[in-house]
């Protein structure tokens, strides 16, 4: 009998979309204004504050625009310092502010590939509950 | 009609890196010392600003334990900024005609360690970014600071020790201010070699928590001319929070403010241009932000904020001398205090009245101050 894959539970609502089939993307917003791509969504445009915006999928993969390493941390409920910090820009535009994990701080470069993962942060009683990260694309 | 601004009168208390006294204390002691420069008396005070970020309450524990005068009396909080918001507020009034005489007292009490974070478990129902941000390990102080300076050396090709010599450069000149926390200079080797914080920032890069107090009385040039035939102008000011900026997502999400526009703002009620700046106080809370602040102020090229700062050009003896006083680095950084302490450097170098500090022929002075939500330029002249 195969194995119950537990369900993925986005830790905070709205951020995350994840299909039945496991595969994820972030949701964003467009505005329909002034064009800017933005994450994650807000009531207005956090561009020119005008309302006509539309919750849109983002792209799954991005590269590196700039990091930190953070060796003395605020406390986090999943990561471990030292453990990276970085600003990804999508593919189709849009920036996101994520973890990058699966590799050693010192191998991240700005222009780096990376593509969205899932990371566990704990369980509840919907599944297990989960935030975005990214990781370097496998060359 | 519009009424000129003027800085009558200042006080700074000893920074300390262990709080010895309580808040309304120190506050109490900038104030007396600020009126007493100002040669006024409480009584010729018409409102009071208290800049603090920690303690509600702090107008009524602040004011009313100088007297009952029943004047207006408020707490402004916007972070580190304070300081300068306050005076900024009152430069307002004061131009306006509403109000004559206006003191800011800016004050802070504040225990060793990691500033405070508003972290709430209850935020992991919020779909509130920056608490989220929070929540993961995302957000740290250094943050903003610590990405602009690794975007800044893939741009630039700047190195750690271009920044670090901001530290060394803060805390010499730190050593001739007899109020700042440090009295002791550092090696370029001591600042790259302490504890990596965010990098590429290490500890000394890195402010300290700090308490202390520092006052402002402002005032009309009518006001001020049955006092002084110098008086130190404030001859303009621009104040701004973040400014969505479409290709940089640092500047979007973590910086504090839209500095660029605000210091435009600053040069032209002032009538002057970043060429005519014989200093600046700026807000160094982090070795990147004097760095990159140089080039958001105009007072260097863009790109060549590192190479400025390596090559001297931002000491005392140098083309534009940068926190003359040792800056949050050298002085440590009591949140609401900052942006007064700043303001009083400014007064003082213009006034002729900096000592081992002064820099020669000092007619027109900056001051940036920032924090989580805004940032302040303001310009003063004699």
């Amino acid at each position: 009998m195969a194995e119950e894959t537990k369900k993925k539970v986005p830790l905070v609502k709205g951020m995350i979309k994840i299909l039945p089939d496991g595969q994820a993307n972030l949701v964003g917003m467009k505005c329909n204004s002034c064009s800017e791509i933005m994450f994650p969504k807000t009531t207005l445009c956090g561009a020119c504050g005008k309302e006509d915006v539309e919750e849109i999928d983002l792209s799954t993969r991005g590269k590196v625009w700039t990091f930190t390493t953070v060796h003395v941390s605020y406390g986090s409920i999943c990561l471990t310092p030292p453990y990276v910090a970085a600003f990804v820009e999508l593919e189709d535009g849009g920036y996101v502010y994520t973890p990058i994990l699966g590799c050693e701080p010192e191998d991240v470069k700005i222009g780096m590939d990376v593509e969205l993962e899932l990371l566990k942060t704990g369980e509840s009683e919907e599944g297990e509950t989960v935030i975005y990260a990214f990781r370097p694309v496998e060359a | 009609m519009s009424n000129r601004v003027v800085v009558l009168g200042v006080g700074v208390t000893k920074f300390e890196r262990e709080p010895t006294k309580r808040m309304d204390t120190m506050a109490r002691e900038a104030a007396l010392m600020a009126l007493k420069d100002a040669e006024i008396t409480y009584g010729d005070v018409q409102m009071g600003f208290v800049g603090n970020v920690y303690q509600p309450g702090m107008a009524p524990l602040v004011f009313y334990t100088l007297a009952k005068t029943g004047i207006p009396i408020t707490r402004i909080d916007i972070a580190c900024a304070s300081g300068t918001r306050s005076a900024e507020f009152a430069a307002y009034l004061i131009e306006a005609g509403a109000y004559d005489t206006i003191m800011v007292v800016g004050v802070e009490r504040m225990p060793k360690g990691m500033v405070p974070m508003p972290i709430d478990p209850e935020a992991l129902s919020m779909r509130n970014e920056m608490l989220y941000q929070g929540i993961v390990g995302l957000i740290t102080m250094p943050g903003a600071y610590a990405h602009k300076a690794v975007r800044y050396m893939h741009l630039y090709g700047a190195k750690p020790e271009h920044f670090a010599q901001v530290s060394v450069k803060n805390h010499k000149n730190a050593c001739l201010n007899p109020n700042a926390m440090y009295q002791s200079e550092m090696s370029l080797e001591e600042v790259l070699s302490s504890r990596m914080v965010s990098y590429p920032l290490t500890l000394y890069q890195c402010c300290a928590n700090s308490s202390g107090a520092a006052a402002v009385v402002l005032c009309s040039e009518k006001k001020a001319r049955q006092y002084t035939n110098n008086p130190v102008f404030l001859t303009g000011w621009g104040e701004a929070s973040i400014k969505f900026k479409h290709d940089d997502p640092v500047e979007s999400t973590l910086s504090e403010g839209d500095t660029e526009g605000a210091a435009k703002k600053a040069y032209e009620r002032a009538g002057i241009g970043p060429e005519d700046v014989n200093l600046a106080q700026v807000h160094d809370a982090f070795t990147s932000g004097e760095i990159v602040l140089l080039e958001e102020l105009g007072l260097c090229p863009k790109g060549e904020g590192a190479i400025y700062t390596w090559e001297g050009k931002t000491e005392i003896g140098g083309k534009i001398p940068v926190n003359t006083d040792g800056g949050l680095l050298g002085c440590g950084h009591p949140l609401g205090a900052t942006g007064c302490r700043m303001i009083a450097e400014t007064y003082w170098q213009l006034n002729g009245q900096a000592g081992r500090r002064q820099v020669e022929n000092a007619k027109i002075g900056i001051v940036q101050n920032s924090g989580l939500g805004g940032t302040n330029v303001m310009v003063f002249q004699t």
